[in-house]
C-alpha cells in the first residue's frame, strides 16, 4: 500500500472518529444521560483522553529523530507542552470530581502554564531552525511575543485590580486568569507565521493543529472572563457547549495533526519521481 | 624529483585484468558493436604494428571519444579516420571494461594531453607533491603510475576531487574512499607522475566543473533540510531523487547528503537538462513537505551558500539558472 493511501485512509477514519466522538459528546453535554454527575466526570475526563492522544502522537514524532537532529528538540519540547496540557487536563478532572467547586487558581494550573513555556520553546527552536542565526529580527519577536505574554498578563492585572473593583480573587489568580488568553494570543500569532512559512507543506500540520487549540482555548478564556461559562454541564448553555466542543474537537485535531506528522516520518510524504521529466 | 623524457604512450589501468586479443579494424568494429549492445563502458587500447596508440573511450555502449597517439601527438579523430590511419593489418587489441565514471576521468588524460609535467618520485614524497599542486591551484588530471597499479586524481584549483580518484590494480578498479585509503598508504619506491594540465575553454572541462558545483548545491540542499526534517525525511527525498533521475535515465544517485553522479554526458546541455530534473526532483519533494516558499528559500540559500565563483559557473549556464532558481 503507497504511502499516499495510507495517509487518505487515515485521514478519512480519523474525521469519521472526530465526528463520532463530537456527536457522543454534545449528546451528553446536552441531554445528560448519565446519572449523578457522571455526565460532568465522563465530559471532564474526555479533555485528558483527548489531550493525551496528542501528546502521545507527538512523542512517537519526537521519538522519530536520533539524537541529536535539530527537529528531536523541537519536538521534544512540544510534546512535553502536550503533556502538560494532558496533566492539567487530568488534574482539573480529578478536582471536578472530588470537590465541590474547583477554585480560579489550583494544582492544575501549574502544568497547564508550563506547557506554554515547553510551547514557546518548541516555537523558538522550529523559528531558529528556518531561518538560522541570519534572522536575528525572528527571535527577537519570539521575546517581544513572551514579553506580551508575562508582562501584559501583569499590565492586565494591575489595570483589573485597579478598576474592576472588590474581588474575591487573589493577585495571583488574577493575573493567571490574564495570562491564558495573551500566552493563546501569543500561540495564535506565532502558529499563523509558522502556517504562513510551511504553506501547505505537510510539515506545516501540527502547527495548525495547536493554532485550532489555541483559538478554541482563547474563546474558553473569553467566556470565563466574561461569566458567560458554565462550569457544569448542567448548567450549559449554547455558548459553553459551543466552546467546549469546539474546546474538545481540537485537541482531537491536534492529535490527528501529531500523528499525520508521526506517518509523514515513517513513510515519507508521496513519491514525485514520477512527476519529474 | 627528477624530470623524465617525454612520455610516448600512456598505459591507463594496465594491471587491472583485461581481455587481450589481437585484430584488425573490422575486429575493432565488432568489439564496438558488442559494447554497444551490452551497453558496456570501457576502454579499447589497440597497439598498431607500427607503433602507435589508438584508444577508444565507451560509456554504456556509445562511443565516447576515440584518440590516435604517436610518439608526440595525441589527435582526437573519427572511427572512420582511425580505420585510415591503421594500415588494417593485425594490432594488439586490449579491451578493459571500467566503471563509466573511469572512462570519464581516463578521456581527460587524453583529451589534456601532452603532460604538462611528467615526475618520477618516491611514493613516501607523493603527500608533498599533491601539497605542491594544491598550492600552485592547478586543475587537471594526475596519472600515478607504479609496480603494482596506477592511479588517476581529478583536482580542481589543487584540491583533489574524492568521487573523481581511481586506482587500478590486479584485483580491478576502485574509486572514492577506498583508493584514497589505498593512496594513502602507498609506499612504493618509485612512482611516476604526469600532470595533464586541464584546458579550461574544453567542453570535458565545463562538464567536471558543472558536476562539481551541482554537487555541491545539491549537498547544501540536502544538508539543509536534513537539519529541518531529520534524516528519515532526509532518506526519503534521496529515494525520491534517485528514482526521478533513474526514471530520465541518468546514472546520478542521491545517497544521504551526497549526489553520486557517474552520467556521462555528451553535451553541456544534455548535463543542463539532468541537473534541472535533479534540482527540480528535490523542489517538488521539499515543496510537499515544508511548502513551496520554504523549499525555494532552501534552495536559494544553498545557491548563496556557494562560493562566488561556483555561483558564476552556475549563472553562466543561463537555461539550467533561470529555470532552477527563478
Amino acid at each position: 500500500m503507497s504511502s499516499s493511501h495510507a495517509t487518505s485512509r487515515f485521514f478519512l477514519y480519523s474525521l469519521i472518529g472526530i465526528a463520532i466522538a463530537t456527536i457522543v459528546y454534545a449528546l451528553v453535554y446536552q441531554f445528560l444521560p448519565l446519572p449523578g454527575s457522571w455526565n460532568d466526570t465522563i465530559l471532564n475526563f474526555s479533555y485528558s483522553v483527548a489531550a493525551g492522544l496528542g501528546a502521545l502522537a507527538a512523542t512517537l514524532v519526537w521519538k522519530q529523530f536520533q539524537p541529536g537532529e535539530m527537529p528531536r528538540r523541537v519536538w521534544g519540547f512540544f510534546a512535553l507542552g502536550l503533556w502538560g496540557w494532558t496533566l492539567g487536563e487530568t488534574l482539573w478532572a480529578i478536582f471536578a470530581v472530588t470537590m465541590d467547586e474547583v477554585p480560579d487558581l489550583s494544582l492544575a494550573d501549574l502544568p497547564w502554564v508550563g506547557a506554554y513555556v515547553f510551547f514557546a520553546i518548541s516555537f523558538f527552536l522550529q523559528f531558529r531552525l528556518i531561518y538560522g542565526v541570519r534572522r536575528a529580527a525572528e527571535r527577537k519577536w519570539l521575546i517581544f511575543g513572551l514579553c506580551v505574554s508575562v508582562l501584559g498578563a501583569l499590565l492586565g492585572t494591575l489595570l483589573m485590580r485597579g478598576l474592576g473593583g472588590e474581588t474575591e480573587q487573589t493577585w495571583l489568580e488574577t493575573y493567571v486568569a490574564v495570562f491564558y488568553p495573551l500566552a493563546d494570543l501569543v500561540l495564535v500569532i506565532a502558529a499563523v507565521k509558522l502556517w504562513r512559512v510551511f504553506g501547505r507543506g505537510m510539515w506545516g500540520r501540527a502547527w495548525i493543529g495547536l493554532l485550532v487549540m489555541a483559538i478554541a482555548d482563547l474563546l474558553y478564556s473569553f467566556l470565563t472572563f466574561s461569566g458567560l461559562y458554565a462550569q457544569s454541564a448542567s448548567d450549559g448553555n449554547p455558548l459553553s457547549l459551543l466552546a467546549d466542543t469546539l474546546y474538545f474537537d481540537s485537541y482531537l485535531l491536534l492529535a490527528v495533526a501529531c500523528y499525520a506528522q508521526y506517518l509523514l516520518l515513517r513513510h515519507g510524504p508521496p513519491a514525485t519521481a514520477a512527476e519529474i521529466e | 624529483m627528477i624530470n623524465v623524457e617525454k612520455i610516448t604512450m600512456i598505459d591507463l589501468f594496465s594491471n587491472v585484468p583485461a581481455n587481450y586479443d589481437s585484430g584488425s579494424p573490422a575486429y575493432l568494429r565488432a568489439l564496438l558493436n558488442i559494447s554497444k549492445q551490452d551497453l558496456l563502458s570501457s576502454m579499447i587500447d589497440v597497439r598498431t604494428p607500427d607503433g602507435d596508440q589508438v584508444v577508444l573511450l565507451l560509456a554504456d555502449g556509445q562511443l565516447l571519444s576515440a584518440y590516435y597517439l604517436t610518439g608526440t601527438t595525441c589527435t582526437s579523430s573519427t572511427l572512420v579516420e582511425l580505420e585510415g590511419m591503421w594500415s588494417g593489418s593485425s594490432a594488439k587489441v586490449r579491451s578493459l571494461p571500467l566503471p563509466r565514471e573511469a572512462v570519464r576521468s581516463a578521456q581527460y588524460v587524453f583529451a589534456w594531453y601532452p603532460a604538462r609535467q611528467a615526475l618520477m618520485i618516491q611514493g613516501s614524497a607523493l603527500p608533498s607533491n599533491l601539497a605542491s599542486f594544491a598550492a600552485q591551484k592547478t586543475c587537471g588530471v594526475l596519472h600515478l603510475k607504479w609496480t603494482g597499479g596506477d592511479a588517476l586524481i581529478t583536482l580542481l584549483d589543487g584540491v583533489q576531487v574524492n568521487a573523481e580518484i581511481f586506482l587500478g590494480t590486479i584485483t580491478g578498479v576502485v574509486s572514492g574512499a577506498a583508493a584514497i585509503r589505498h593512496l594513502q598508504r602507498l609506499q612504493e619506491g618509485a612512482i611516476s607522475l604526469s600532470v595533464y594540465e586541464a584546458q579550461t575553454t574544453s567542453l570535458l572541462f565545463q562538464q567536471l566543473l558543472l558536476r562539481h558545483v551541482i554537487a555541491d548545491l545539491m549537498r547544501n540542499i540536502l544538508g539543509r533540510y536534513s537539519q529541518m526534517v531529520g534524516s528519515g525525511l532526509l532518506n526519503a527525498l534521496s529515494g525520491d531523487i534517485s528514482n526521478a533521475m533513474r526514471l530520465n535515465n541518468l546514472h546520478i544517485q542521491a545517497l544521504g547528503e551526497v549526489i553520486y553522479n557517474t552520467h556521462v554526458f555528451l553535451s553541456l546541455e544534455d548535463a543542463n537538462r539532468a541537473y534541472f530534473l535533479l534540482i527540480k526532483a528535490s523542489q517538488l519533494h521539499m515543496a510537499r513537505v515544508l511548502g513551496a516558499s520554504l523549499a525555494q528559500t532552501i534552495q536559494n540559500d544553498a545557491l548563496n551558500a556557494l562560493a562566488p565563483t561556483a555561483q558564476a559557473i552556475l549563472r553562466e549556464q543561463t537555461q539550467l539558472y533561470t529555470l532552477a532558481f527563478h
